[in-house]
């Protein structure tokens, strides 16, 4: 397979774009990830198996 | 704010300085363009872009002084940094670049802001003592090299009594079908016109390659493009000897004047022999365009003002003034001279009333980039210039002679003015040069001249390689017994007792190999090529094994293709054969590399 700098830059470009809005962004995506991580948690806890 | 961005610079130019080592050690184990130079050139040109930028935030900080200004400054120092980093890695499209450098500033910028202690405690150590050492190396390299030069005199051996100054000057991309001398209808070059009067002119010579380093290689070295390393990507190496070397281990002092700023730099290894050698030059224009920042910020500027700045470029009446600054005085040592005017090359600028001389107004474009397809209006304005260029580089021609004469230094000096190669102007689809070989890319203008030994007014009419000079050189400077280069001296065609001598004469071979940018549409585009000029037939071998054949002496522009003729068939056995026979002898004779 060739791999010269026109076929590496679409690939290359998309890893490194989407590196760059998680790594700018990466406070709000961790903590929106935590806030949906403790939802759906909480979520669960709600409903007891016993019943 | 002022200390901040030079902070910034200094860090931008080390990591730019690092990535490039890392790439030509490791990612693409090309060698360093631009040699060591950059481990000065790059920082410095970082100190200067960051430095600006802290002066501008520092002005701003005077009037909205707070938190978030220094927050918004310290992340937009870094990302500017990244982005300067990363435009060395060329497989990135400009968004990503942008979005990556923004993310690494807000992550690393944020860092900084939550550590204030430590960050100023680091910028207060780093930053002076790494000024320092940007300001002093560039005089350590040029100490090293003025030691160098020193010690090369210094072991110089004695030179042969009355050995003749050699001064062979390359106007880059000059076709001889664009000089007067050759019956151009514009007087594009007076000076040579009348100085044919004192020479020999070679009315059919052909280089070996199409564009720079190849064809300089081969009038070194003496060899064909295929025996040698020279290629678009790969330096000459060290494989075999060059004029220069043997002229200087015969007691020449040597040195080089190079225009082409960038196949002409020391690192593509045409400075090997060579005592004294000048390229690019080095102002504060060529050091900002060492960084792919400021290389991209000139590209900008150039593209704002259409202007066609090259820092890099020196004129022809730079070159002479160098040449003529460094000559040692007459009866001291014979020197060897090598100089290169650029003026003719893409964009076409010199400088007035050259610029304008066959254009009655400012063409549409100077320039044209590889792919570009050219309006006949801008094809015109091209060639008018790029006439305009070689009258300039004509007229330099004679007033460096003109010196030399006045030194009383031109008598015992043999003369050679030729080009390494021409050029095209849409005659077979392109503007420009190694992308084909064609015609107008091979043929090129060559004049020898040393007064009283040669005769004076001769014209040569039979078909010679630019791959004869350096023997032709060593022939002139009687050193004939000394030294050894393949093919044979051009004093066959003047000299009866060297024309009795036996030796093949040198295949009119020419070879090209395809740029890896190269536009699809041009014939270099298909793989490596080969040609061959064998008496009025010039044969093309394409990297797709296409045959392209032309009668040069009906067809000199090459516009009918005679190779599908079913009558052209015995013409293309023999040209096939002669082609095959030329690879085969190139090869044969390394064998007897490097014996003198």
């Amino acid at each position: 397979m060739y791999l010269g700098p026109d076929t590496v830059l679409p690939f290359a470009s998309a890893v490194a774009a989407a590196a760059g809005f998680v790594l700018m962004f990466w406070r709000r995506l961790v903590g929106s990830v935590r806030l949906a991580f403790q939802a759906v948690r909480r979520t669960f806890s709600r409903i007891d198996p016993q019943k | 704010m002022i200390w901040l961005g030079l902070f910034f610079g200094v860090a931008a130019g080390a990591a730019e300085v690092a990535f490039r080592l890392f790439a030509s050690s490791v990612l693409d184990r090309s060698f360093l363009k631009q040699g060591w130079n950059i481990v000065w050139a790059v920082p410095l040109a970082h100190l200067l872009l960051f430095g600006i930028l802290g002066l501008f935030l520092a002005l701003v900080w005077t009037r909205w002084r707070g938190e978030g200004l220094f927050r918004v400054a310290l992340v937009g120092l870094v990302a500017v940094g990244v982005f300067a980093v990363l435009l060395n890695y060329h497989s990135l499209h400009l968004i990503a670049r942008t979005l990556l450098s923004l993310g690494i500033a807000v992550q690393f910028g944020g860092f900084l802001w939550r550590h204030p202690r430590g960050f100023r405690r680091f910028l207060r150590a780093v930053t002076l003592p790494a000024i320092g050492l940007v300001a002093i190396t560039p005089f350590a390299f040029r100490a090293k090299d003025a030691v160098f030069e020193r010690r090369a005199m210094a072991n110089l051996p004695k030179a042969r009594t009355n050995a003749p100054n050699v001064l062979l000057v390359v106007m880059d991309v000059v076709r001889a079908a664009d000089m007067s001398l050759y019956g151009y209808a514009r007087k594009t070059t007076p000076n040579l016109d009348r100085f044919a009067e004192q020479s020999v002119v070679f009315d059919n010579a052909f280089s070996t390659a199409p564009w720079t380093l190849p064809s300089h290689a081969s009038m070194f070295t003496g060899r064909y493009p295929h025996e040698m390393s020279a290629d678009w990507a790969e330096p000459l190496d060290d494989m075999y000897p060059t004029l220069a070397e043997r002229l200087r281990d015969n007691g020449y002092v040597t040195a080089g004047f190079v225009a082409n700023y960038f196949y002409g730099m020391p690192e593509y290894g045409l400075n090997r022999g060579f005592i004294h050698y000048e390229s690019r030059r080095m102002n504060l224009g060529s050091v900002m365009n060492t960084s792919a920042f400021g290389s991209l910020l000139l590209g900008r500027f150039n593209r704002f003002t259409k202007s066609y700045y090259r820092p890099e470029r020196r004129r022809a009446s730079e070159i002479n003034e160098r040449v003529i600054h460094w000559l040692p005085p007459r009866g001291t040592r014979p020197f060897f001279v090598f100089v290169n005017y650029i003026d003719a090359h893409l964009p076409y600028v010199s400088p007035p009333p050259y610029d304008l001389k066959f254009a009655r107004t400012e063409p549409p474009t100077r320039h044209n980039r590889i792919g570009q397809q050219k309006t006949d209006s801008e094809l015109r304005g091209l060639h008018d210039v790029y006439d305009g260029a070689i009258a300039y580089e004509d007229a330099q021609l004679a007033a460096l002679l003109q010196e030399l004469r006045r030194r009383g230094q031109l008598s015992n000096t043999v003369l050679i003015v030729t080009s390494d190669h021409g050029e095209e102007f849409a005659e077979h689809g392109w503007v420009s040069h190694g992308n084909g070989l064609n015609l107008p890319a091979l043929h090129v203008p060559l004049l020898v001249s040393y007064p009283g030994r040669i005769p004076a007014g001769t014209r040569i009419t039979d078909q010679i390689t630019l791959r004869d000079l350096p023997a032709t050189v060593v022939d002139l400077a009687g050193l004939r017994a000394e030294v050894h280069f393949p093919g044979r001296s051009l004093s066959r065609h003047w000299d009866s007792t060297q024309q009795a001598m036996h030796g093949s004469i040198s295949p009119l071979l020419s070879e090209v190999k395809p740029w890896k940018g190269e536009s699809p549409w041009y014939a270099g585009a298909k793989g490596e090529m080969h040609s061959i000029i064998s008496g009025r037939y010039h044969y093309i071998l394409n990297g797709d094994k296409r045959e392209e054949l032309y009668d040069i002496v009906a067809d000199p522009w090459e516009k009918t293709d005679l190779a599908k003729r079913p009558d052209a068939k015995p013409v293309l056995m023999d040209v096939r054969a002669a082609l095959t026979s030329a690879m085969g002898s190139g090869a044969q004779s390394t064998a007897t590399v490097g014996l003198k």
